[in-house]
């Protein structure tokens, strides 16, 4: 075993045998409860809005690297793709990544589909710019001008361009929901945020997968556990003892 | 429906494996093989990049052959340096003086246009934030005036121990705020990764 990774393997197995024992609940229909995400309701409260205004929703993802921030992302655009659909809003798409472009596309079509919307879907809503970030950042920007766009997703790896969509959203007039990297710059700017691990947890949310929902379970037994071994870790330190320091780091 | 469905998790779990194992385990061939798995995504991105490219010039061709005369100038602009550059790339190559021209006096010079905007939009993002509306927002500006005003030359010149509590601001309140938040992120993190590397998670790939 590498030095100083068997503290987190061990974490690993602990966090996974929670899971797994809440999945094993699940299957007898014990499920856990999971609190409401106000974010989350924003997105059938967005593409209504839009659609009584005649204007399209936009989402995007950054121009951060392909990472779990993302993939949460994606999931919040089944949401959206899916309320976008019902409702019969425009929705566009806006990636900076290119290997997310084929998932945006294959998942806002499942969404259509799902929907039996499917002769409504658009490809060519889902918009690749550049892998440049500012490159992104215009073509993204002429986007929520041109559109102007009623409602503005900003979920996933979003760096220094995040501001920059948000402030143009509030223009706009947008309502807006950002999570992921950027969380300082979207408490500033939008009406909802999804907040830490709240975008992982929207995700299993979405999914309504009891199998998913008891990872948030492992989750948060996770945090119990750290908070108690940073008291305990604290607590000895202060006393001179460095056998939990030195387990960690073993 | 095997290619569609069970696929794409399989190689997934396997691929995921090979680099958790190279992260744990000191074995040089299974970090050598984690290395490899990673540098697939490279080649992935390659295949993606190409559809990318081909939405690009479908989207701006449509605008510029049948849009309004704004729309057609937008779709022109971004059409013709787009020929022009892969045609100098693939005729005289990445690194030929007149490529380089083009990237540095053409591309280089709009980017820092784009990116100086956050300039401006950081300032009316702030004069929204700092609003007094409540008892968070006073709070949240006075410690952003003190974080801001304290490593300026002008917190010391305003008062002596503004640096010694925007340094203290930042360091434990801040700091431990920042640490609490990252650790409910990675445990979040943490879920995400397992829940897609045990193809529970497969919202990437619509959720079917």
């Amino acid at each position: 075993m590498a030095q100083g990774r068997v503290g987190i393997f061990v974490f690993l197995l602990a966090f996974l045998a929670v899971a797994f024992i809440w999945m094993d609940s699940a299957k007898k229909g014990k499920r856990p409860k999971v609190r409401r995400i106000a974010a989350l309701e924003a997105i059938e409260e967005a593409a209504g809005r839009a659609t009584e205004m005649g204007r399209p929703i936009h989402m995007t993802f950054g121009s951060g690297e392909l990472s779990a921030p993302v993939l949460a992302g994606l999931q919040v655009l089944s949401a959206v793709a899916g309320a976008c659909a019902r409702l019969g809003t425009n929705l566009y798409v806006s990636v900076c990544r290119s290997e997310t472009y084929p998932m945006a596309q294959e998942i806002m079509r499942i969404a259509y589909a799902q929907e039996s919307k499917l002769e409504e879907y658009k490809p060519d809503n889902v918009r690749f710019f550049s892998e440049a970030q500012q490159g992104y950042t215009a073509g993204v920007l002429e986007l929520m001008e041109t559109q102007k766009v009623a409602g503005n997703f900003m979920v996933g790896n979003m760096l220094a361009e995040s501001i920059t969509f948000a402030e143009t959203g509030n223009r706009l007039g947008a309502i807006q929901l950002g999570g992921g990297a950027a969380d300082a710059m979207f408490l500033a700017t939008c009406d909802y945020v999804l907040l830490g691990d709240e975008l992982y947890a929207a995700a299993a949310d979405i999914s309504g997968d009891a199998n998913q929902m008891a990872f948030l379970t492992a989750e948060e037994a996770g945090k119990y556990l750290l908070l108690g071994l940073i008291v305990l870790g604290s607590v000895m330190t202060t006393l001179g003892n460095q056998a939990l320091v030195n387990l960690i780091r073993r | 429906m095997f290619i569609r469905k069970q696929l794409p998790v399989l190689v997934g779990f396997v691929g995921g494996i090979i680099v958790l194992g190279g992260f744990f385990l000191t074995d040089p061939s299974l970090r050598k093989a984690a290395s490899t798995v990673v540098s697939w995504r490279t080649t992935l991105a390659a295949f993606a990049l190409v559809l990318g490219a081909m939405n690009l010039v479908k989207v701006n061709w449509n605008r510029a052959s049948a849009g309004k005369p704004i729309d057609r100038l937008a779709g022109l602009a971004l059409l013709v340096p787009l020929v022009i550059m892969v045609v100098i790339g693939l005729t005289s190559g990445t690194t030929a003086k007149v490529y380089a021209y083009m990237y540095d006096n053409v591309y280089r010079s709009g980017a820092a246009t784009v990116f100086s905007l956050n300039a401006f939009f950081v300032v009316s993002a702030a004069y929204r934030a700092f609003r007094i509306r409540n008892a968070h927002a006073a709070l949240f500006m006075v410690a952003g005036l003190i974080a801001v005003l304290g490593p300026a030359s002008i917190g010391a010149y305003l008062w002596g121990q503004l640096p010694v509590i925007a340094d203290w601001v930042l360091k434990v309140p801040s700091m431990g705020a920042t640490r609490g938040f990252e650790i409910g992120l990675a445990l979040g993190i943490v879920s995400m990764g397992a829940r897609t590397l045990l193809g529970i998670e497969r919202g990437y790939f619509g959720g079917e």
